[in-house]
């Protein structure tokens, strides 16, 4: 960024030692989850805030295997993909729908849609278990997926629908009198000049479901079911398991949504940025 | 043709009775203890095993469910589905009350075996605590509160440790030793150490009135009340209670902390974790104590052990498909020789009194023996509604922690808790 | 929008649309139904509903809980400015096109990109009293900050960490890219006049990012009313005491802990309308911006 600049280079020394000052205080939480899981029992009660002196890694052990975590971890990793899958599917449709074609209740329809957005799971929760009981999903993978989809596809079409929207009809006219169907040119045309959006309400969708916690608690009720975040969230209160273990487990949480980031760090980016300038 | 049908129906008539006589059955048991590997789990497996070499075709599916609250909100989940596990562990007391639709009534099934439980128990898992009325539970353990001590620390403050504080101007005394030795006087675990402590004392102001806070016959807003509240919190204000474990859950931080030797006296159960075995075990059999109670001089009873009838125990869902297997394998759970497993493994006390005989290495569970055939106030807080508990423990935050009601404000609250 | 003659696209937009709105019908409009429905009864969430009119909304307005959440649900609402005028400061100072910046602007997105529920269980542990923090602050100043055992101060840690420190990172990336529209000519024409950092942030950074911080501010209130629970849960439970209770979190400790659904859902409808009228106010703002 070549531009002239409102700040003196001598306030920039003290500039770049505030924004230093507040990245080590934003990392510290994780320096010492990080440091602690390293730490056997009696070493975190003896140096609770340094540097391990003795590192080891059962804490990781102990985590992964007799916490579940591992199970954990695979749950998750099987059904969030699927999810997102069946998520996008629904919010592209839905998007191209409410953003090129046209019909009576598209206005009313689509203020709909976003009214429903907003509401948090706890208002839905006793409701959508029974009707996920009804359905003879619960405990189930296909129970907590379509509970995802339904809950976070009002977002992801919102987005879709403005990107959509956004683009020229000319394309979709010239489709449609070379005698197209809609779904051709949904599926041919739109879908891969869409595709860096797309991206983006995929990552917003996967990290919407993967820390998903209210519906997860209640539906996936078998131990052997759990997805990491619940995992996590039950490690804290009541039998909990000391601080070391505890922050083995945090760590191997962290390891995905880390290096979703460290893959997708631009598309991220890119995103919000989009999101920023439509508004 | 004819000919063929009539060997298909002798077919399909065969495969029905060779199931019949198979009687495969899984049975599926939800638990809030069996998640614990170095617990319950081990005697609970070996008491499965015996159950199966007893019955067989009988395959036991013991499913490791969270704690509480989630453990209820898991089963009130089933209950809205109508199906879950044929078994399910339950606190006897206002959890089964509050569930009582759901369970089956399971009094002519322990007919027999009636007689070797203590009538507390028997009451206590009668719904709404009434003898007579139906009893869906049958009780595995039974609860109470006391405190343990580290005599090592007692004898390094000066303090004889053969002979705990009993009145409570020597247990402040001793408090005071405590601290000038550099030891924390009382081991802290978030919001419990403190409603376990005030149930203690208040065993002691009501003895076997104490139900009376229930039915509005014993008032909150009584004398002895106030006076057990006021000294806990002059314990909280001297910093005998270590303010800095008020963040520290008390399952298990506060009860691992005690058992790493770090604090002189704590506030435990007698049962199932943070109880005489599991520091016993930890801090050695003969360097731990225990005293039940603190002694008031205008207080009615003395040296009272709060205990409740009943601490966990099995029901049968009535939703269950197999519910003569189910109504088995729980009776089987709180006969002689599986509570004794149990007990023997766990440190749990079991209300069978046929169950015992382990008590000789451990001197902690002599003298809890002792107290418990002394004076027994029946603990009054299961007996109140679901999420009680729950409310009785964000008071004492307001009241111990934050400071933010007065000891009249919260004498008030909780006597508006009964009304609700 | 090109603007054509209006032929309808017949049946094949609804079938686009079918699995969204049965979906919506069935998991959130049916359950928001339901929710008012159940608020006028007595219900332990299976069996049967009794009705019993307004008692549940009487019990509430005398329930200290119902007026606590308020009140904290109010004190999250006042870290929506702070969480703003921080975030929009420092997006300026990056922008200042320091060295490293991207770095920064990845490490501070951190906290946002590991949800709410790492975040929880991290600082439920980092913050206790014997924790990591007071270790620091007692050795540095002698005396320690009860982060989460005094009510007053939790809802405050609650939301500075949430609402300002999480939200950082991910409005530092918003801010960023809004900022980026800015044209550079209006900016260094003011450098030219002699205005300072803090004079072009507020004369000209901001009035062009008008629209970003509308959003900001509707996207911050959703996560007020709407969005703390699973970081509230992890961190402290709602405690000490009714500390860090929200509206939100009530709906979950009646209905879930015990088991008055009826009533739980007499503080749901409350919430309903608080949420209702922040979604007004998003779609009237997205109305004026599209226009």
């Amino acid at each position: 960024m070549k531009r002239v600049s409102a700040i003196s280079t001598s306030t920039r020394v003290l500039v770049q030692l505030f924004l230093l000052v507040l990245a080590i205080g934003s990392i510290l939480p994780l320096y010492n989850v990080i440091s602690a899981s390293l730490k056997s029992g009696d070493e975190f009660v003896m140096n609770p805030f340094f540097l391990p002196q003795a590192p080891r890694g059962d804490n990781f052990v102990y985590a992964a295997i007799d916490s579940h975590l591992l199970t954990y971890a695979i749950n998750s990793l099987i059904l969030v993909p699927i999810g997102l899958v069946l998520y996008l599917a629904v919010c592209v449709s839905a998007g191209y729908a409410f953003g090129k074609m046209r019909f009576r209740l598209k206005r009313s329809l689509f203020l709909l849609v976003l009214f429903l957005t907003i509401f948090p799971q706890l208002l839905l929760a006793t409701q959508v278990f029974k009707l996920i009981s009804l359905l003879h999903l619960t405990n189930t993978g296909a129970g907590v997926i379509l509970t995802w989809v339904a809950y976070f596809s009002p977002f992801g079409t919102y987005i879709m629908t403005t990107y959509f929207t956004d683009m020229p009809y000319e394309l979709v006219e010239a489709a449609r009198m070379d005698g197209a169907s809609h779904l051709r040119i949904l599926v041919g045309v739109m879908t891969p000049l869409a595709m860096p959006m797309i991206a983006t309400v995929a990552i917003i969708g996967f990290q919407s479901m993967w820390n998903e916690l209210p519906f997860s608690l209640l539906i996936l009720q078998n131990q052997a079911s759990r997805t990491m975040t619940l995992g996590i969230a039950m490690m804290r209160g009541e039998y909990g398991l000391g601080v070391p273990r505890t922050s083995a487990a945090v760590v191997i949480a962290m390891a995905v949504p880390l290096a979703m980031f460290l893959i997708f760090q631009r598309r991220v980016t890119l995103g919000v940025t989009a999101g920023a300038i439509k508004g | 043709m004819i000919k063929r049908s009539i060997l298909c129906l002798v077919l399909v008539a065969l495969c029905a009775g060779g199931a019949i006589a198979q009687q495969k059955v899984t049975l599926t048991v939800w638990d809030f203890k069996y998640g614990e590997v170095n617990g319950a789990q081990k005697p609970m497996q070996q008491i499965d095993a015996l159950f199966m070499q007893k019955n067989p075709g009988v395959t036991v599916n013991h499913v490791s469910q969270p704690g509480e609250p989630q453990y209820y909100q898991i089963i009130q989940a089933a209950a809205s589905a109508n199906q879950g596990p044929d078994v399910a562990m339950f606190h006897p007391g206002a959890r089964e009350y509050g569930f009582g639709d759901i369970l089956v009534d399971l009094t002519p099934s322990i007919q027999d075996i009636k007689s070797q439980f203590t009538p507390a128990s028997i009451a206590m898992v009668s719904m709404d605590g009434k003898v007579g009325a139906p009893i869906k539970i049958l009780p595995m353990t039974m609860q109470g509160f006391g405190i343990y001590y580290n005599k090592a620390y007692f004898k390094k403050a000066g303090l004889d440790p053969e002979q705990p504080p009993k009145t409570a101007a020597q247990f402040l005394a001793a408090c005071e030793k405590l601290k000038a030795a550099g030891i924390v006087p009382i081991t802290v675990g978030q919001t419990y150490t403190i409603d376990f402590l005030l149930r203690c004392l208040v065993a002691n102001a009501f003895g076997p009135n104490v139900a009376g806070l229930k039915d509005g016959s014993v008032k909150y807003t009584d004398p002895l009340f106030r006076e057990s509240v006021e000294f806990v919190k002059t314990l909280v204000d001297k910093g005998y209670l270590e303010k800095d474990g008020f963040s520290r859950p008390y399952f298990m931080d506060g009860i691992n902390t005690f058992a790493a030797g770090k604090g002189g006296m704590f506030v435990g159960l007698l049962s199932d974790v943070g109880n005489w075995k599991a520091f016993s075990d930890a801090l050695g059999a003969k360097n731990i104590g225990y005293f039940p109670t603190i002694n008031f001089p205008d207080f009615t009873y003395k040296d009272q052990q709060v205990a409740q009838g009943a601490g966990i125990g099995y029901g049968v869902m009535t939703w269950s498909k197999n519910q003569k297997v189910a109504v088995a394998y729980a009776k089987f759970y709180v006969s002689a020789e599986a509570a004794r497993i149990y007990a023997a493994a766990t440190g749990a006390l079991s209300p069978n009194t046929t169950v015992g005989g382990f008590e000789g290495n451990y001197p902690s569970l002599k003298t809890i023996q002792q107290y418990l055939k002394g004076g027994l106030a029946l603990d009054y807080l299961p007996m109140f509604y679901n999420g009680y508990e729950d409310d009785t423990n964000r008071l004492n935050d307001r009241l111990f922690v934050t400071g933010e009601l007065t000891t009249d404000q919260y004498i008030a609250e909780y006597q508006k808790l009964i009304t609700k | 929008m090109g603007h054509h003659r209006l032929e309808e696209d017949g049946i094949a937009p609804y079938v686009f649309l079918a699995p969204l709105l049965v979906l919506l019908a069935a998991f959130i409009l049916y359950p928001v139904i339901m929710n008012i429905v159940a608020s006028f009864t007595e219900w332990k969430g299976y069996g049967a509903m009794r009705w019993t009119g307004l008692s549940n909304y009487r019990a509430m307005l005398g329930d200290q809980a119902f007026w606590t959440s308020i009140a904290n649900t109010a004190i999250l609402v006042c870290y929506i400015p702070v969480s703003t005028a921080v975030t929009v400061f420092v997006a300026a100072l990056l922008r200042e096109g320091l060295r490293g910046w991207q770095a920064y602007r990845a490490i501070f997105y951190i906290p946002n990109l590991l949800g709410p529920v790492i975040i929880g269980v991290v600082f439920s542990i980092y913050l206790r009293d014997d924790g990591s923090l007071n270790l620091l602050l007692r050795w540095a100043a002698g005396s320690t900050i009860r982060f989460l055992t005094s009510p007053s101060i939790a809802i405050n840690t609650v939301g500075l960490v949430q609402v300002v420190w999480v939200h950082l990172g991910f409005g530092l990336i918003y801010f960023l890219a809004a900022m980026n529209g800015i044209e550079q000519g209006v900016y260094e024409a003011a450098l030219i006049d002699g205005a300072g950092f803090f004079q072009t942030l507020w004369r000209v950074t901001v009035p062009s990012i008008r629209f970003a911080l509308e959003f900001w501010v509707v996207f911050n209130f959703i996560e007020v009313f709407a969005r703390m629970f699973s970081f509230i849960y992890t961190l402290t439970r709602g405690g000490p005491g009714y500390g860090t209770f929200t509206l939100e979190y009530g709906i979950f400790a009646q209905g879930f802990e015990k088991f008055r659904v009826g009533y739980s859902s007499a503080w749901s409808v409350v919430l309903f309308f608080f949420c209702a009228a922040i979604s007004v106010a998003q779609i009237r703002l997205m109305r004026r911006r599209s226009s």
